[in-house]
């Protein structure tokens, strides 16, 4: 993903309106960086391969 | 209240002592350190002294109150505790009615006759490494109070290294069992994902949440751990699976062992006091190998991901309609975790069974891993950014870097304190055994302890 491809404030403005949640204007930076953080760590994350059929594990068994 | 639980339910059973006078100390103890340090948000000192008249009135007619007899013990503030609210670290949580019944792990260890005296500070809705709480303040670093105890379960870690307690109750979803102990100088139990009921006390990420205890030693984890196990049906993740007793294990010693020191992610990005720390408990060890896991950014990467994104499916509703009401550090990385794709969480949850299984092919060749617990000492009560490898991170989500690719798989975990000469601060090292073998991380523990490269004081006595 190209960081330069990402504008968090629109996202922040659609997704605030499509969950229908506030984002006052004192804490728009925080959520920005929590999201742009959240962005990166993404990278690693979506790179890693996995099967189409690799079973995700949402309650987990040890 | 400077002695450890195994002691305490000796002198109890043996009547060299009562549990009302054991817990009258542990009260005076508490109004006496608890306003400096921050640790408890509530005392039930009126519960605990009618449980303990019940212990002492069993042991006088020859009933056995269990081997916690007289033992205080407290609990982070997600736990019900029947008839004051589960704050879970909240201001928004105030408004909801007192608990009914007190979580499962409180009553287990109340029927072995332990007795519960409060309710402990954390950081809110669990979502925390630093202690810190914006309604509640800091829990505080017996060790230095100008400085961090470690989240979220910070009350846990301030009230049992001050020695009001000796032992609590803590969660950890990705850290918070192993971040307090290590930044307080406890040893702390992060059992198996699925061995502990989590029944009655309040989530964060229901997929990595567990629930454990730490204490200032080998033998009184082992204790609690021991009164707390067996499967609950109530908790839908309990693992239907033997929970074997670990005290009778603590003596059988690390001969046959094969541990290996984790290299890789788990040796950088970290000062030079959590390697050293490392380095001593291997050596203590006889651990000579170095093992490097794959991915390991990746998972905890993943970790991340499903945190920031179920803890927002959890909270949707009060951050719609409480917003100014959350902590702004938590409220901020919620509002952000409700905007993430459900793509990167399904993905998340896909690399989570894949990696488990790559790593789990380790230990057919090791028995334990060694790793750090944190990045480095308590850092200072509102300390925001650390600089770690030349590079300026965040403190709060940071101290969990070592810990939270590990909870992530669920694996089990004693973290053990380990102090330097001279250091007022002391550090954790993590010992990572296989799934459902708390056995031999606490074995490993106990060897450590018995071979004084380890060790709990109470703040004070360090």
């Amino acid at each position: 993903m190209d960081p330069e491809k990402f504008d968090a404030d629109t996202m922040i403005d659609a997704m605030a309106s499509f969950l229908d949640l506030t984002i006052e204007a004192d804490y728009r930076e925080g959520v920005k960086a929590h999201l742009e953080a959240a962005r990166v760590i993404a990278v690693d994350v979506l790179a890693y391969p996995t099967d189409d059929d690799a079973e995700p594990a949402p309650v987990y068994r040890a | 209240m400077t002695q450890g639980a195994a002691q305490i339910a000796a002198d109890v059973r043996s009547q060299a002592t009562s549990a009302r006078a054991v817990t009258e100390e542990a009260l005076a103890r508490i109004a006496r350190l608890n306003p400096g340090l921050g640790a408890f948000t509530a005392v039930t000192a009126e519960r605990a002294l009618a449980r303990a008249d019940r212990v002492d009135a069993d042991l006088a007619t020859g009933i056995d109150p269990g081997p916690l007899a007289g033992v205080p013990f407290a609990v982070k503030n997600l736990f019900d505790v029947a008839g004051i609210a589960t704050l879970a670290g909240s201001r928004i949580n105030r408004d909801l009615p007192p608990a009914r019944q007190d979580a499962a792990l409180v009553s287990r260890l109340e029927a072995a006759g332990a007795i519960l005296v409060g309710a402990l500070n954390m950081g809110e809705y669990a979502y925390d490494f630093t202690g810190e709480n914006a309604h509640d303040g800091p829990s505080r670093n017996p060790h230095a109070p100008d400085h961090m105890s470690g989240g979220s379960s910070g009350g846990s870690g301030s009230a049992v290294a001050a020695g009001m307690v000796p032992f609590a109750l803590c969660s950890d979803t990705n850290g918070s069992i192993r971040v307090p102990a290590s930044l307080c100088g406890l040893f702390g139990l992060k059992p198996t994902y699925g061995r502990l009921s989590r029944a009655r006390t309040f989530p964060f990420v229901s997929s990595l949440d567990h629930l454990g205890p730490v204490a200032r030693s080998t033998q009184d984890l082992a204790l609690a751990y021991d009164a707390m196990r067996g499967h609950d049906a109530a908790d839908p993740a309990s693992a239907e699976i033997d929970a074997p007793a670990l005290a009778p294990e603590l003596e059988s010693g690390i001969a046959g062992l094969r541990i290996g020191t984790l290299g890789g992610y788990f040796a950088s990005s970290a000062r030079p006091e959590a390697f050293e720390a490392v380095t001593r408990v291997a050596a203590a060890l006889g651990a000579r190998q170095t093992v490097e896991l794959p991915d390991v950014a990746a998972a905890r990467g993943a970790a991340y991901l499903i945190t920031m994104a179920e803890g927002a499916a959890l909270h949707m509703d009060r951050l719609r309609e409480r917003h100014a009401d959350f902590d702004p550090d938590v409220r901020d990385r919620l509002l952000a975790g409700a905007m993430i794709p459900g793509a990167w969480v399904a993905k998340a949850q896909k690399l989570r069974r894949h990696w488990r299984e790559r790593v789990l092919s380790y230990f057919e060749k090791h028995d334990l891993l060694l790793a750090p617990a944190t990045p480095c000492r308590a850092p200072r009560i509102g300390e925001r950014t650390m600089v770690l490898d030349g590079k300026e991170m965040a403190v709060r989500p940071n101290l969990g870097i070592f810990t939270q690719p590990i909870s992530f798989i669920g694996l089990p975990v004693v973290c053990v304190p380990v102090w330097t000469q001279g250091e007022t601060l002391p550090i954790g090292v993590q010992i990572i055994a296989p799934p459902w073998r708390e056995d031999l991380a606490i074995r490993a523990a106990r060897h450590l302890e018995l071979a004084g490269a380890v060790r709990a004081p109470v703040a004070g006595e360090a």
